[in-house]
Parts: structure tokens; sequence; C-alpha cells
């Protein structure tokens, strides 16, 4: 938050000392909220390279949320139908539980991971080219993942976990606080 | 056409309320009643607004003991002629526009 946002960041927390009680948690979170929205946005000031590898992370998430989906078109079209690419992908036990998985994933499902996908992409390309509606993306495209896993979840659990399985913690973590990270490590740099 | 900044309506909808008594100092939880927007949305406008020169902020002692300081806001004169600028109804905007582009011809 440029060169006050300590400032801005003790403005926030103390006015909510004069938020009733019944209003403040939802004051701050609003306020965790715009404070990490104007972080993210003073991110396309920084430094080209910055706001390069802060774009490769957030392709990076976009490759993650469609990976099921492009595993599964794989599949279905007969590309990944030979057991021995599949043991490439994911260790030789977790196998025989992916193949139905693939199947179990409804179409719905898909689509959502195709939105955050999207948003995940249209970020980074905002986010590279300093366009400051990045962050509406990228907080876009980690809300339909997080629904996304919310739903799956009762329809991929009969199933049991598939290995690599990312947690709940680094599907938020990652797009969110990872851009973030890289521009102070390049700043400090 | 680039998008021209501070057009959103929740943008105009804080300017409207801070040019209803420009010169009285306003808090962040007041606005926030008064517009009707969560602190998500209102305190990266307040901070947009700060760093373009429009809107300047000081740090207000409390009146009841024992609670911190506040920070205060209201609009710099540059955010004044902003804010009129920004609360014109939109019809008038483009119509002052369009006199303007004719003039010039």
């Amino acid at each position: 938050m440029a060169r006050t946002s300590t400032d801005w960041a003790t403005a926030m927390e103390n006015e909510l000392a004069y938020v009733p009680d019944r209003e403040a948690l939802r004051w701050a979170i609003g306020c965790c909220g715009a404070a990490y929205v104007t972080r993210l946005t003073h991110l396309v000031d920084e430094h080209v390279i910055a706001r390069a590898l802060g774009a490769a992370v957030v392709l990076f998430c976009a490759f993650d949320v469609t990976l099921p989906s492009l595993l599964t078109i794989a599949h279905r079209s007969g590309v990944l139908r030979d057991a021995g690419l599949l043991t490439n992908l994911v260790p030789q036990d977790a196998v025989g539980r992916l193949v139905p998985l693939l199947h179990a994933v409804p179409v719905w499902l898909h689509l959502l991971g195709a939105i955050a996908g999207a948003s995940y992409i249209g970020a980074a390309f905002l986010l590279f080219g300093k366009a400051r509606r990045a962050s509406v993306c990228i907080v876009a495209g980690v809300g339909v993942a997080l629904a996304a896993r919310v739903l799956a979840e009762p329809i991929l659990a009969p199933i049991g976990p598939v290995t690599p399985d990312p947690s709940f913690l680094s599907a938020v973590l990652m797009p969110i606080a990872a851009p973030l990270l890289v521009a102070i490590l390049v700043r400090r740099a | 056409m680039p998008r021209r900044p501070n057009r959103s309506s929740q943008t105009r909808h804080v300017f409207r309320i801070l040019l209803e008594r420009p010169l009285v100092w306003r808090h962040g939880y007041d606005l926030a009643k008064q517009t009707s927007l969560q602190s998500g949305s209102l305190y990266p406008i307040l901070i947009r607004l700060a760093e373009q020169g429009l809107l300047e902020e000081r740090w207000e002692p409390s009146e009841t003991p024992g609670r911190p300081p506040r920070h205060a806001y209201r609009l710099t004169s540059s955010g004044l002629a902003a804010a009129r600028e920004a609360a014109e109804p939109a019809e008038r905007r483009s119509a002052g526009r369009l006199r303007l582009a004719k003039a010039r011809r």
C-alpha cells in the first residue's frame, strides 16, 4: 500500500474500536480484503521482473485448477488410456483411484475449473500488463476454485483422495499470497 | 477509449456523500454507514482518492478515553472539483462534452 501502508492499516484497525460489536466481524473481514486488494493493486507498479514472476505464479495456479479437466479430456480422448503415461503423472497406488475419479467428475465441475482457470489467466495478463483489475480476477478465481472444491467434496470423497492432493490451504494461499511474496522478495533483492 | 478514473458508481457515491458537507472531517465507519458500502469496498476507494491527492487525511484523538485515535477524511480543493464533476448526472456530462466538441469544430 505505497508509503502510507502502515497508516492505512492502523486507520482500519483503530476504526474497528468504533464499530458496533454485531458488525465488527464483517468490518474486520472487509478490512482484510481491502488491505489485500490494495496491496495487489500496487503490485502492478512493481518492477517488470516482479510482475513477470507474479504472473507466472498466477499462471501456475491456472494450470493447477484446470489440471483435472485437462487430464479428463486427455483420458476420454484416449491419449492417457495407456496406464504407463498415467503412472508417470501420479504414483502407482493412486492410478487405480484416478481413472474412476476422471469418470466421476461432472461436466459442471469442469466448467467451474475452467472459469477459475480463465480468471487466473486473465489476472496473469492484466498483472503483467500493469492493469489494476488483476486483483479482482485473482479474487474471482480463488472464489470459484474454492466453490468448486467445496461442491466437489461429496462427489469425490467416496472414491478417495488421489496423490498429489493439493491441500485446501495451498489452493487459497498459492494464488493469493505467492504473487505478493514474489514482489516483496524481488523488491528486497 | 481509456477508462476515466473515479467513475465507478461506488466512487461517485462516496464523492456525493463527501460533497454534502465538504469541510467536515469524516470517519471510515460513518462514511460506510452513509454510503452503505462495506469496509472492503470503501477503504480501497479512500486509499486511491488519497493517493490521487483528492482526499486529505488526519488523525483525530478520541473523545472517549481509552479508545484509539481515528483517521478522518475530507476532500482537498482538487478533490472538490473532481467530486463535483463526478457527481454530475451522466446526461449532463455527456451534453457538456457534446457542447465542448461542437465548440472545438
